[in-house]
């Protein structure tokens, strides 16, 4: 494990739960369909954490971040929806 | 008596005392516009004041500058008239293009509000038409999206009319509080002049530096700039 530069980078999205309301995303979605975009059936506004990690592989990567969104609670499961995904191998972010 | 507008969004709230301060400080008839029903052509100004237009979704400004307003903005932008963006409305104006860089979180990732100095640099237009060169002004701000960013700074400090925080409140790039149009006739600032206007407005320590502003405009309006 040598991190530097390097490492994982792995995106923590915090969305609202589906089904919950999010007044954001619904006004989002409205005014684009005013605008136009009348295919835009839905939008989610939530936030996105990039977080870098030392890991030794993409699998380790992700596990270690979920670990870190759940235990710290940078989700609330009480409201939230969480998605973790790996972004980029080899830092960059 | 020339005409200014105060355009309204959603989520607008320093409509009433910037109308107010038109009428008693510029000397202009001034009427909040709801933005639907803004047409550039039916007035000599239009400004848009402080508040939270739409929420701050997005981004703050962004959904307000999607409004057909805008368009007439533009349209009045390029026809010379003059157009004061105030705190949200600066935001708005920057969304829109009408105004260069951005306007990112504070630095110290809180709201702020409190007075602060400022000071002017290359002064023209109608805005800026009573101050000269170097004049420090007293006004608040009041905002959590206010760190102004461009990435060429001197393509807006060089030879534009911009406006400086003598306390940079927020981390703004070169402490800008505000940025004009080449000719001044369209201005963006964070700090809010018809808050500090009246004698009772500002604490000791500071004064009403938002007069100019308005005394601007309505001398302006009525002898040109």
């Amino acid at each position: 494990m040598t991190l530097e530069g390097g490492g994982y980078c792995v995106a923590v999205l915090v969305l609202p739960r589906r089904g919950a309301r999010d007044p954001e995303g619904e006004t989002l979605a409205r005014e684009l369909r005013r605008l136009g975009y009348t295919r835009v059936a839905d939008v989610r506004a939530g936030k996105v954490f990039v977080i870098r990690v030392d890991a030794d592989s993409v699998e380790e990567a992700k596990r270690l971040v979920e670990n870190v969104a759940r235990s710290a609670r940078l989700y609330n499961p009480a409201v939230n929806a969480l998605v973790v995904t790996v972004l980029a191998e080899g830092g960059g972010c | 008596m020339p005409r200014v507008a105060v355009v309204k969004f959603p989520g607008t709230n320093c409509e009433e005392e910037t109308a107010l301060a038109l009428r008693t400080h510029s000397g202009v008839e001034a009427k909040i516009v709801w933005h639907l029903d803004y047409r550039w052509r039916d007035w000599d100004a239009a400004v848009i004041p402080g508040g939270f237009s739409y929420g701050d979704y997005g981004r703050a400004g962004l959904i307000a500058s999607w409004s057909p307003a805008v368009g007439e903005l533009r349209e009045a932008a390029d026809n010379n008239v003059p157009i004061l963006g105030v705190c949200n409305g600066f935001q708005i104006l920057v969304e829109a293009g009408l105004l260069p860089g951005a306007l990112l979180p504070n630095a110290g990732g809180r709201f702020v509000a409190r007075w602060v100095h400022v000071r002017v640099h290359n002064p023209r237009g109608p805005w800026l038409l009573k101050a000269r060169e170097g004049d420090v002004y007293s006004m608040p701000v009041a905002h959590a999206e206010g760190r102004y960013h461009v990435d060429d700074v001197s393509s807006v400090t060089a030879d534009r009319p911009w406006i400086e925080y003598l306390e940079n409140p927020n981390g703004s790039i070169a402490s800008i509080a505000g940025v004009a149009s080449a000719d001044g006739a369209v201005l963006g600032m964070m700090p809010h002049p018809e808050r500090a206007v009246w004698p009772w407005q500002p604490p000791p320590g500071h004064g009403t530096g938002g007069k100019m502003l308005f005394e601007s405009i309505g001398l302006a309006l009525k002898r040109g700039w």
